[in-house]
């Protein structure tokens, strides 16, 4: 049985280290496949018209020098991961391309990627549609989200050249619920006081459901979550992620090196991606208009108090033992974030490490591994009355 | 009386000062003049009982002139305390609190002024407590800086949204001031129209003022009088050679009345600069009289060195006479229209897209490049700010394919801890050398 198990992850994990793998495949057999970047696009819409949403990420092997050349020295360094794929031609495979507004420096990579479309004699990557999804909860930008919403499937439609029907797009909202229903159900099994889920596998199996079909993902997570229960339960030092985003595992690995795991995080490929599930009972473009408009935000879109009461909540929520706070270079907004963060920690009793001005890739490993040591030992130390490290309570 | 704070803690550290600039034209003097009279007369009221409102930059202040709130924007409090030397005490500040020391700091050294346990010795007695904060989302620290600046002084905070074009317009400074309905889309100018009724409403509840169509639309009528004059100013300084004056002289002539938009004494004072400059051209009077150089400044002022533009002017007979500031002022201010909301909608809706995306912005550079004669342009972009250095690599390429020569130099606007007067200039004067090909006099 755990063999079974096993198995389905290494097919979700094959997914995500091979992350163009099953989009190629699907343009292989004539399907579209449409690449997105940004938490806001409706991965539903393009479902239900067929077409394969493949998240345009970049990978721990990719030279961000060559997106350097266009992007600004003052954008983070995953955004010039991203758009480097996109210029050296990883996603010449993609039918068509949107982009929507998480970040600043997204909103920016926007303008650039069209304007290399209007002075570049040759680009190798789609014309990027913008879907401009307001994040202010204010009525006026809910019914914007909405209209925006509707020029989004006009622009499908196009592609398609005929009509998005109500039927596909609520059975493509089933599909996309179900993932993040599962996706849940496997993050019980981090945040629970006997963690069976590695912070690394977590990162790979949320990214999976980004870089595969859906339903056949659904297929293999549910495949793999009925067989946890019986993992051995990961032993370590409780901690949780905040800052940037990550979308390759080495400093996940990094830190579950050092007797540690990962518990939770709040970035949007991690638990952010699976928070909050479309209405089901109500007008189907409400209902996911809804869902991407009330989720919370992502640090970029988010003011200080926001971010403060969702991290002190998911991280008391997951029983963490510690907060590492990872921020990019350039990633200006979790630094806005960090000192008031801070403070809330401070006051729940819960130690924090700032690894600031970080790198894409981990650029000085000896040295990260030694502030992480640091950081578990004096965990470790403090909490040695109360928590047994091995995962049991000692009172 | 309190001693001002000074930044000498700064020179005992190595940090270069900045200068400032020895200004030729009496326009300037007479608005750095009304400026500190007018501030101080700001915190009189403020004393008084007034409502005050801090607000960013791009944040439609006209709403708040038809109001009668006054008002203190953002980053001309940034360029005043950076002007009197006071960033690196203020920034200093910040960073102590937690935040890093590479953030953006054009945008967020009022919230480090704020920091400041004696406030009374900042600039002109320092910043009144304001009574409500309104910014506009351009960038992820926006909402950042002005929440927590609104909790330090425990006042109410207004978030207008920004929202993105699909369409390119070719020549957008052609349509911008009566075809504003064909330059932006619809949908765009429609949610900013309900986004400017939110915010009065918000300034009704909040500072118990009342919104006046009538005195509106009489602020609209005085903002495009100035922006004529602006214009006016800008196309006899263009076709003018040798250039009357330097951006030393129309930058705080142009951007002082341009926080005061909306009254008569901006637009008499517009009027004066483009009359003192008239009378500067018929009288044969000019930056350099032997002018062997007309240069660009892209980007932001050097606010706390303008003396910095004058050198190259002495050594090479080369003059920066080329800023954003009168140029904006000239292209991108003035709109007729029917509706007064929707038609001030349309200054703003395209505004970030104007100044900081690619190919709204390079167009621009280089039809205005090609106007003034330009010979080389100098491009500064702020690593710390996402927005100033507005698609380095566009700007780049627009200038090659108009063969003029550029330069792009890295520098914070606002914070001189980081400024090396020596090396900048040796740059400067190596390109003006080197690429343009004119030596020193």
């Amino acid at each position: 049985m755990e063999k079974e198990s096993r198995s389905s992850l290494s097919k979700l994990i094959e997914a995500y280290d091979k992350r163009d793998l099953a989009a190629i495949q699907w343009s292989e057999n004539q399907g579209q496949t449409v690449g997105f970047l940004g938490s806001e696009v409706p991965e539903e819409l393009l479902i239900a018209a067929g077409f394969l949403p493949i998240k345009v990420a970049g990978t721990e092997k990719t030279d961000t020098r060559i997106g350097s050349v266009y992007l600004e020295s003052g954008f983070d360094p995953m955004i010039h991961a991203q758009f480097t794929r996109l210029v050296e031609g990883s996603y010449s495979y993609l039918d068509h391309l949107i982009v929507s507004n998480s970040s600043d420096a997204l909103i920016r990579s926007y303008y650039y990627l069209r304007a290399l479309h209007h002075v570049e004699r040759e680009v190798l990557f789609p014309k990027p549609f913008f879907h401009d999804f307001l994040h202010t909860k204010f009525h006026s930008s809910a019914l914007y989200n909405r209209d925006r919403t509707k020029d989004l499937i006009n622009q499908i439609e196009v592609w398609t050249g005929e009509p998005l029907r109500e039927e596909r797009i609520v059975e493509a909202i089933k599909t996309c619920n179900e993932t993040r229903t599962l996706l849940k159900k496997m993050d019980s099994f981090r945040r629970c006081e006997q963690p069976r889920i590695s912070g690394v596998h977590a990162l790979k199996i949320i990214g999976a459901s980004m870089f595969m079909e859906k339903v056949e993902f659904n297929n293999l997570l549910k495949q793999y979550l009925d067989k946890v229960s019986e993992m051995p339960v990961i032993k370590g030092v409780r901690l949780f992620v905040t800052g940037s985003s990550h979308e390759h595992t080495q400093f996940y690995e990094a830190i579950e090196r050092e007797q540690a795991v990962i518990v939770g995080e709040d970035h949007e490929n991690g638990s952010r991606y699976y928070e909050g599930l479309v209405d089901q009972e109500v007008d189907p473009i409400d209902g996911i208009v809804d869902r991407y408009h009330y989720r919370f935000n992502p640090s970029s879109q988010a003011t200080v108090s926001e971010r403060v009461a969702s991290l002190s909540e998911n991280v008391v929520a997951a029983k963490a033992q510690g907060v590492i706070s990872f921020i990019y270079r350039s990633d200006d907004a979790p630094s806005w974030d960090f000192p008031e963060q801070k403070k809330i920690l401070d006051k729940l009793g819960i130690p924090v490490l700032l690894l600031d001005k970080q790198d894409y890739k981990v650029a000085d490993e000896k040295g990260l591994r030694k502030k992480l040591n640091q950081f578990i030992d004096e965990i470790k130390r403090n909490s040695s009355k109360n928590i047994n490290i091995e995962g049991e309570r000692n009172d | 009386m309190t001693e001002p704070h000074t930044s000498a803690k700064k020179d005992t550290r190595g940090t270069q000062r900045g200068t400032a600039s020895v200004k030729r034209l009496n326009t300037p003097k007479l608005a750095t003049a009304y400026q500190k009279e007018w501030f101080l007369s700001l915190r009189e009221k403020v004393e008084a009982g007034e409502p005050l409102a801090f607000v960013n930059a791009d944040v439609p202040q006209e709403i708040f002139r038809a109001m009668d709130i006054p008002y203190v924007v953002n980053q001309w409090w940034s360029s005043v305390c950076s002007a009197k030397q006071m960033s690196p005490y203020y920034l200093d500040l910040l960073n102590e609190h937690g935040y890093r020391q590479d953030l953006c700091r054009y945008c967020s050294l009022s919230l480090a002024s704020a920091f400041d346990t004696e406030p009374e010795k900042g600039p002109w007695g320092g910043l009144p407590k304001p009574t409500v904060a309104v910014t506009r989302l351009t960038c992820d620290s926006q909402s950042k800086i002005f929440e927590l600046w609104s909790k330090k002084f425990g006042v109410n905070f207004y978030a207008l949204e920004n929202t993105v074009p699909r369409e390119i317009p070719n020549n957008w400074w052609e349509l911008a001031p009566d075809k504003w309905e064909q330059l932006f889309e619809p949908h765009r100018l429609d949610h900013m129209l309900e986004d400017f009724k939110g915010l009065i409403r918000f300034l009704e509840i909040n500072t118990g003022k009342v919104f006046s169509e009538t005195k509106f639309k009489k602020v609209l009528q005085l903002v495009n009088e100035q922006a004529e004059y602006n214009r006016k100013t800008r196309d006899l300084i263009s076709k003018t050679k040798p250039s009357p004056v330097s951006i030393t002289d129309t930058v705080p002539a142009v951007m002082v009345p341009q926080w005061q938009r909306g009254t008569q004494w901006a637009v008499d004072i517009a009027k004066h600069l483009y009359e003192e400059v008239k009378g500067l051209i018929e009288a044969g009077e000019a930056v350099c009289k032997n002018e062997r150089v007309r240069l660009m400044w892209l980007g932001r002022g050097l606010w706390f060195n303008l003396g910095f533009y004058q050198h190259f002017e002495k050594k090479y007979d080369a003059s920066f006479m080329w800023s954003i500031y009168l140029a904006l002022a000239s292209d991108a201010y003035a709109r007729y229209g029917e509706d007064p909301l929707r038609t001030l909608a349309s200054r703003f809706v395209g505004m970030e897209d104007m100044l900081h995306m690619p190919p709204w912005n390079s167009d621009w550079y280089v039809k205005e490049a090609k106007n003034n004669n330009i010979q080389g342009a100098v491009h500064i972009i702020s690593d710390s700010c996402t927005m100033s250095a507005g698609g380095t690599y566009f700007v780049k390429k627009a200038f090659e394919e108009a063969n003029i020569p550029l330069l792009q130099l890295h520098a914070d606007p606002v914070d001189s801890r980081g400024w090396d007067n020596d090396v900048m200039t040796a740059k400067i004067e190596d390109f003006i050398e080197n690429e343009i090909g004119v030596k020193p006099c």
